[in-house]
């Protein structure tokens, strides 16, 4: 009789599910939950929102302005809008998200004026990288050498 | 109806006290289930929840299928579940209920079988009708041996009334027909492994695929009376009837819940028959048995054993 003995075991072992609200976390740093968007990063560009195959993250754009809005009742956590932002201010949770009573309580909207894209941090990188040959002839001065 | 009928029919065992019971038994199938499937399980609640929720909901009107009546049938299903537990006798002492009543319990009991199968016809939808003729088959299967084993009891106490027949009984043929009983409940109930009707992985939710809404939780409510009313008719069989009724109440509760536990147990422990294997099951084993032990209590009867 295995199905007894299982039962048994099952019993004896005690639960592996959790009651909601959790009240510890048992999400890994890999885990997909809500995504967060910097203000202060984000270009308004609209790429995530073009990505986005649920149309959970929607970009509305006036001359002046534009509205960066997330609905995350309709998001599927596929990270497609991170993979796209290319200012880097979009990020996900890596927990679960909060429990909700109401729709739109999660929703969340920014509304901001239209700004230039910041430089890529390759761009960046690449003056940078250009004005270090220049320097290395005095870096790479001839030391003294012992014999002096 | 005398008080005491009066008493059964709206205080205990009947809307009162079935209501909330009914619903206790359906957390406590839910809750073995999940603790042997090594879940959580349900809050205590959640059976009244869920009916609040689907009283809450709105159902799409659907073209070609008679709404009002697939309204009428749950409702069918409630008003006979009622009526059969207000037959049970609970009150053994103060005799109740009426020669032959054990008919009327027989045939109310059947009142939401029938009401499941023309929920599914009506339905319109293929799988409400693939679950209302499993429904069918399996409940001529049962059935035989439910009314065999009702009647072996039944000729075991010389009688059809329902008080005659409550309390144990020296015979073996008393206890040959309250295990065909609980044989049958599963099938009643549609539980494992006699779940055919209601297979969500085949057939999603069978008869009641298209309900949705009130009419379901309204199903969901003759479900958990049903609970009640098998569960205590087993209850009332095995119970001592000399007891007052101060302690004959806490006990019939507590031996149905038992029972519950036990079927739980059982439908958590078991894979579905396939339709096929059900009906053998009824038709080769246990009516078998019901038939031998009907046999041998006429044949006790009748030499006077």
């Amino acid at each position: 009789m295995n199905i007894l003995r299982l039962i048994l075991q099952n019993l004896r072992q005690g639960t592996v599910s959790f009651r909601l609200p959790h009240t510890h976390e048992c999400t890994s740093d890999q885990y997909r939950g809500l995504i967060h968007n910097n203000p202060d990063g984000c270009v308004g560009c609209g790429a995530c929102a073009y990505v986005c195959p649920t149309a959970a993250i929607v970009v509305s754009k006036t001359p002046t302005n534009y509205t960066w809005s997330y609905e995350p009742g309709k998001c599927t956590f596929c990270g497609r809008c991170i993979d796209r932002c290319k200012p880097g201010s979009l990020s996900m949770e890596s927990k679960l998200p909060p429990l909700y009573a109401t729709m739109g309580d999660l929703d969340v909207s920014y509304t901001m004026e239209k700004k230039k894209p910041a430089p890529r941090p390759a761009a960046v990188a690449a003056p940078a990288a250009a004005a270090t040959p220049a320097a290395e002839p005095a870096a790479a001065a001839p030391a003294p050498s012992p014999a002096d | 109806m005398n008080f005491a009928g009066l008493i059964r029919l709206f205080l205990f065992p009947g809307l009162l006290f079935a209501i909330p019971a009914g619903w206790f038994f359906v957390w406590a199938e839910h809750k073995v289930v999940a603790r042997i499937q090594r879940r959580i399980g349900p809050p205590l609640l959640q059976p009244f929840w869920d009916f609040v929720k689907l009283l809450g909901k709105r159902t799409p009107a659907r073209r070609g299928i008679d709404a009002n009546l697939l309204r009428l049938y749950p409702v069918l299903s409630i008003g006979s579940l009622i009526a059969a537990l207000a037959l049970l006798p609970v009150f053994p002492a103060n005799a109740g209920g009426f020669s032959g009543d054990c008919i009327l319990l027989v045939g109310l009991m059947e009142v939401p079988s029938v009401c499941y199968i023309l929920a599914g016809f009506t339905s319109g939808s293929i799988y409400g009708e693939i679950g209302a003729i499993r429904e069918a088959l399996l409940s001529v299967a049962s059935n035989v041996v439910m009314l065999i084993s009702l009647v072996t009891i039944a000729v075991t106490a010389k009688s059809f009334h329902l008080t005659d027949l409550a309390g144990p009984s020296l015979n073996p043929g008393h206890w040959v027909g309250v295990l065909g009983l609980l044989l049958c409940i599963p099938a009643k109930l549609r539980l494992n492994p006699f779940s055919t009707a209601g297979a969500e992985q085949e057939i999603y939710a069978g008869s009641l695929t298209e309900y949705a809404g009130a009419a379901l939780g309204l199903w969901e409510l003759a479900h958990a009376l049903e609970w009640l009313l098998l569960t205590g008719l087993v209850a009332t069989l095995v119970l001592p009837t000399t007891l007052a009724w101060w302690i004959y109440a806490p006990a019939f509760f507590v031996v149905s819940f038992v029972e519950v536990l036990l079927l739980s147990a059982v439908a958590a422990g078991t894979a579905r028959l396939t339709l096929e294997r059900s009906i053998n099951f009824y038709w080769r084993w246990a009516a078998v048995l019901a038939c031998m032990a009907i046999i041998s209590s006429a044949v006790m009867m009748r030499f006077h054993l």
